[in-house]
């Protein structure tokens, strides 16, 4: 193992700051995007199961693979409104979120 | 046991902390590592091998959305069949609920599709490009052939891996036996393949390069499971009495030293960035390779295992560890009584769905043999997995004849089908009865199989013969 501990701890540091800073972590937009995507991928699927289920048998019969797939991408659509309200909402910087108290020590650094 | 993850001294540290490389995590192996290879590889074959297995001629799993027909593990549910629906997707909430209270994040650890192809994908860089310190070396290597013979052979066998799933999600929807041979026939087009490479590069995207961003910053999950944590929930976390002052704190401070020696090694596995020391954090997804690496790094140095360790809040406060608590049991046994309740409704479920709507447009006809004739349209769906003739039958409490024209239909396996039919009033022998049909009748439709009499359903509607006379 090595002896130069100090040398693993700034390397550890190092790897948590990467880590931190690695890819979304440093790209609020980008994170909007993909958040808003997700989630409304993830609301469509639902939208779309009830919406088949729900559809009267004589509107079902006509149903094929490129119906369904524009059915889903119209509830996707319908589901990134929301979603997308609710990331920018919950971006830090916006009204709805308080900001966070100020450490103590903050000024130090 | 053994385990084989090498302490950091075969390793150069090198430039890891300048800010232009880039992080490559080390892959961790023991007791834990096993186990999620082992989840990856049932859950993994599970979802490329279920498209494949026929019962009868039904894949076990098979959605099929046209038809608006779910086939699963031998059951085939319907629209009528919402009910069913919704109480498995219960059961599979509270499944979730249930074994996280009990388990903490095992889903995120070693169930969830995010982590299990993350597994995968990584497994094939390692196989391309080496471990951990031969992937670094690579980063900084200029462009050569070597380069580009290492990383070409990980993003083919990403694109394959990643055209593969694809193919396996669209053969949920579109039987794996017409899907696969066109696709090797070069003859698959239109939404088929629009799928199959949509869902290959969200896998790709996702596992390959995404990787732990999804759970740090897009799953939903992550957030909101700690509200069905309780001080008995299984968690992973660093033994503080033991390990701190950690060996270079200690020396600097000159104080004797923790348990834990400073390699870092914890950090460098952890798929999500995070170091454990600083305490429980919700990035962390459970999967306890830093268990793994400062248990190899115990071994090593001749001290216990479990630095950083499954433990509970209570056991950590050096309270005794409960298993069962009022919130598991609660969740234990409503997840208990959806299960039965599951298992029992769809062992007394009729796999036949039968309805019957008379017609709206004309209120009944009379024919020139002096019959009265009414038009029902029937539904008649075969959730069973064979196709089926169906015999009809009309009758009326009354004791009045009537006849059904057509008075029989075949219903493929998982088919519905609505048809028109002719309801006739018969000819009596006795002319008074034939003189008297008017008002309204009630009449009880029947519906047999054929060929599997248990099949019936029976349905009543209303027979309109004309004005009722006093
Ligand atoms: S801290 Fe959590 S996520 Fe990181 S290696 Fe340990 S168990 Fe896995
Ligand atoms: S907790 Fe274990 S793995 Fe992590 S730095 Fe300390 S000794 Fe190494």
């Amino acid at each position: 193992m090595s002896d130069d501990h100090t040398s693993e701890e700034i390397q550890a540091e190092a790897l948590l700051r990467q880590a931190a800073a690695k890819g979304l972590g440093s790209r609020p937009g980008a994170r909007l995007v993909a958040i808003t995507l997700w989630a409304s991928f993830l609301g469509a699927i639902p939208m779309l199961l009830t919406w088949l289920l729900l559809l009267p048998e004589e509107y079902a019969a006509t149903l094929g693979l490129a119906e369904l797939s524009f059915g889903f991408f119209m509830c996707w659509l319908a589901a990134a409104a929301p979603a997308a309200i609710a990331a920018l909402l919950t971006q830090a910087g916006s009204p709805a979120v308080p900001l966070p108290p100020e450490a103590p020590n903050e000024h130090l650094h | 046991m053994s385990t084989s993850t090498k302490p950091p001294a075969t390793e150069k540290p090198g430039l890891l902390y300048e800010s232009s490389a880039k992080i490559q995590s080390r892959r961790a192996q023991g007791r834990y590592a096993r186990l999620r290879v082992l989840a990856m590889l049932l859950l993994l074959g599970f979802y490329y091998l279920a498209p494949w297995i026929q019962i009868g001629d039904t894949p076990l799993v098979w959605l099929d959305l046209p038809h608006r027909r779910f086939h699963v593990f031998t059951l085939t549910l319907a629209p009528q069949d919402l009910i069913f629906l919704t109480w498995l997707l219960l059961i599979a909430a509270l499944t979730l609920f249930f074994f996280t209270t009990l388990g903490g994040r095992l889903w995120c650890g070693y169930a969830c599709p995010q982590t299990v192809w993350t597994e995968a994908f990584i497994w094939m860089e390692h196989l391309a490009e080496g471990d951990r310190y031969a992937r670094i070396k690579l980063d900084r290597a200029p462009w050569g052939a070597e380069k580009i013979l290492r990383r070409g052979a990980k993003h083919l066998l990403w694109a394959g891996f990643a055209l593969f799933t694809g193919l396996s999600f669209v053969a949920y929807f579109v039987p794996a036996r017409e899907l696969f041979p066109e696709f090797f026939a070069l003859q698959l087009s239109g939404w088929p393949l629009f799928w199959t490479l949509f869902y290959g590069f969200a896998t790709w995207g996702n596992a390959g390069v995404m990787r732990e961003q999804v759970c740090k910053y897009m799953c939903p999950y992550a957030r909101f499971q700690s509200a069905m944590f309780d001080k008995d929930t299984l968690v992973i976390s660093y033994d503080q009495k033991r390990g701190e002052p950690r060996k270079s704190v200690a020396k600097l401070g000159g104080l004797p030293a923790g348990d834990c020696v400073d390699c870092s090694l914890c950090v460098q596995v952890c798929p999500t960035g995070i170091d454990i020391r600083k305490g429980l954090q919700y990035e962390c997804i459970a999967c306890a390779a830093c268990v793994d690496a400062c248990n190899s790094v115990m071994d090593s140095v001749h001290k216990p295992r479990g630095l950083i360790r499954y433990t509970s809040a209570h056991e950590e406060a050096g309270q005794k560890f409960r298993l069962l608590r009022p919130r598991v049991i609660g969740y234990g046994l409503i997840w208990a009584a959806l299960c039965v309740g599951f298992v029992v409704a769809i062992l007394l479920r009729t796999p036949v769905q039968f309805d019957v709507i008379r017609d709206r447009h004309s209120l009944y006809r009379e024919l020139d043999d002096g019959a009265i004739e009414n038009l029902y349209t029937l539904k008649v769906s075969n959730e069973t997995s064979a196709a089926h003739r169906f015999k009809l039958s009309v009758s009326s409490p009354d004791g009045r004849r009537f006849l059904a024209v057509p008075d029989s239909l075949l219903v493929g396996r998982g088919e519905a089908q609505a048809l028109t039919v002719s309801v006739r009033s018969q000819a009596s022998d006795d002319e008074h009865e034939e003189e008297g049909l008017h008002g309204i009748h009630s009449l009880k439709f029947s519906l047999v199989a054929e060929d599997d009499p248990k099949l019936q359903r029976e349905r009543s509607a209303s027979f309109i013969a004309g004005e009722a006379h006093d």
